[in-house]
């Protein structure tokens, strides 16, 4: 018999000891365990066990404060008013600092990008109202983006790490990245921090979501569920590990995140599979 | 002299809207919760985001709690639940270098205990013995023994929390605490007592 068979069966006199342990065996069974020195040293051998498993260092002052902290943060929350109940409500993420200005500024880029070419198209022909209407609208377009890059840098300024976030629906953008090198160049441009990502990026995608925004929230919390992250795969990153952007890798809605020991950067998807690593 | 309102008392006043009542609450009963979280996770670190995920979940689920359990074992129960997600977590992380040996454990959470492990453990202390042993534990014997040993909690609160029958708990605590101190014997070099072989028996409840 291996070891490995101690788990296909059960020892009955395990079974007998341990009930006697917890005091759940009949008159009959403890006057079976009272007359065996055999079952008499399990015993005590289980009871070393449990005295072992009892004695749990205990838990750092700070580490109790810390969650004691975070559940009265919850307990003071103000109720919710009721159309705001069914609302997901993301939490924040302060490594997400970066990615709101360079997604806009990216998105600004593309617009300005693709009413150009669309532009140069309408003055091939002879429409020539069209071609104002399209200069008008890429003026309109390029400040809206402007402004919504300079808001997001604004809020950022205006508001602590801790109060950056999303509430509620809306489209979500999310970087286009195909090939390893793609990821590369984006980890390259979250590294200079506030440059944008222009440089070897690809263009980038507006990703609607119906009410939840391409996966940036999850449903309204249930029971015992915690909602804790934005996207699933932020509960893959390892201690190491920081965020750098959502992307939609190779059409899979991932994020990209860099290992601050080893400098790989890596696309993860939802389910935590590692769709491409590359290194520093 | 005040006299400490019990659980139940506490429990109402805070869905009350009484955060001193909360706090005291928490408070008494958070050790516990963590100490569930510590063995179930088998870390600190973890078991720190578990305890305080948990910690969260029951405000969350506090104005639905309707006492029908007591207090600590509905705690408990979630703490379980906590922990059980943070070990999921743990599982579904990029791993690039550095594994542990939790890590390799709960690869096969559900399949046998480790062999080796007794042999990995000879020259630890009593607390990092335990440890170990405990996480060549499978997960399913490792939880009710927790619950049972750590928690205090009764088999019939254990089974619910599980979900399971609670000849079935029995079952998995004999067979959790047999492993367990088969384990440590092994490593203490003691091949007496609980090290024995098992004689072939019975099926596990179902």
């Amino acid at each position: 018999m291996t070891d490995h068979d101690l788990n296909d069966e059960l020892n009955p006199q395990h079974e007998l000891a341990s009930a006697y342990l917890d005091g759940v065996a009949s008159p009959a069974e403890r006057a079976q365990v009272e007359a065996s020195p055999e079952l008499l040293t399990l015993i005590a051998s289980f009871t070393a066990v449990r005295a072992q498993l009892a004695d749990v260092p205990p838990g750092a002052a700070a580490t109790r404060e810390g969650a004691l902290a975070a559940a009265f943060a919850e307990f003071d929350e103000p109720a919710l008013t009721p159309a705001a109940a069914g609302a997901a409500i993301i939490p924040l993420n302060t490594k997400r600092r970066w990615a709101r200005p360079v997604l806009s500024v990216a998105a600004a880029v593309l617009l300005v990008g693709a009413i150009g070419v669309a532009a140069k198209g309408g003055l091939s022909g002879d429409d020539k109202s069209s071609s104002a209407s399209m200069e008008t609208s890429a003026k309109v377009a390029s400040a809206d983006a402007a402004t919504e890059a300079q808001m997001s840098s604004d809020t950022m300024t205006a508001l602590p790490p801790s109060t950056i976030g999303y509430i509620g629906g809306g489209a979500e953008a999310a970087l286009i990245i195909d090939t390893p090198e793609q990821l590369q160049a984006l980890a390259l441009t979250a590294l200079a921090d506030t440059a944008p990502p222009t440089a070897g990026l690809p263009e980038t995608t507006a990703a609607a979501s119906e009410n939840t925004a391409s996966g940036d929230t999850l449903p309204p919390s249930t029971s015992d569920e915690f909602t804790s992250y934005a996207r699933e795969a932020l509960r893959c990153l390892t201690a190491e590990q920081e965020f750098l952007a959502d992307i939609l890798y190779q059409g899979t809605f991932a994020i990209a995140a860099r290992d601050t020991v080893t400098g790989m950067i890596f696309a993860i998807a939802d389910d935590c599979t590692v769709l491409a690593a590359v290194g520093p | 002299m005040a006299v400490p309102l019990d659980d139940a008392a506490l429990v109402r006043a805070a869905q009350g809207g009484d955060r001193g009542a909360l706090d005291q609450l928490f408070r008494r009963h958070y050790d516990r919760v963590f100490g569930v979280c510590r063995r179930i996770t088998g870390n600190e670190a973890d078991a720190a985001d578990a305890a305080q995920e948990a910690m969260i979940a029951m405000v969350r689920g506090l104005a639905r709690f309707d006492g029908r359990a007591s207090f600590g074992t509905w705690a408990y129960r979630i703490a379980t639940n906590a922990s059980l997600d943070e070990l999921r977590r743990r599982r579904r992380r990029p791993i690039v270098a550095g594994r542990d040996h939790y890590q390799d454990h709960d690869q096969d959470h559900h399949e046998h205990a480790d062999p080796t492990a007794g042999e990995r453990i000879e020259q630890l202390g009593d607390r990092e013995q335990i440890d170990v042993a405990l996480a060549a534990l499978p997960e399913d014997f490792r939880v009710p023994v927790v619950l049972r040993d750590v928690a205090d909690l009764d088999y019939a609160d254990i089974a619910a929390i599980l979900d399971v029958p609670v000849g079935t708990v029995k079952s998995r605590i004999a067979r959790g605490r047999g492993l367990l101190a088969s384990t440590i014997s092994r490593a203490n070099g003691n091949h007496r007592g609980a090290s024995e072989r098992p004689t072939p028996a019975h099926d596990e409840t179902p």
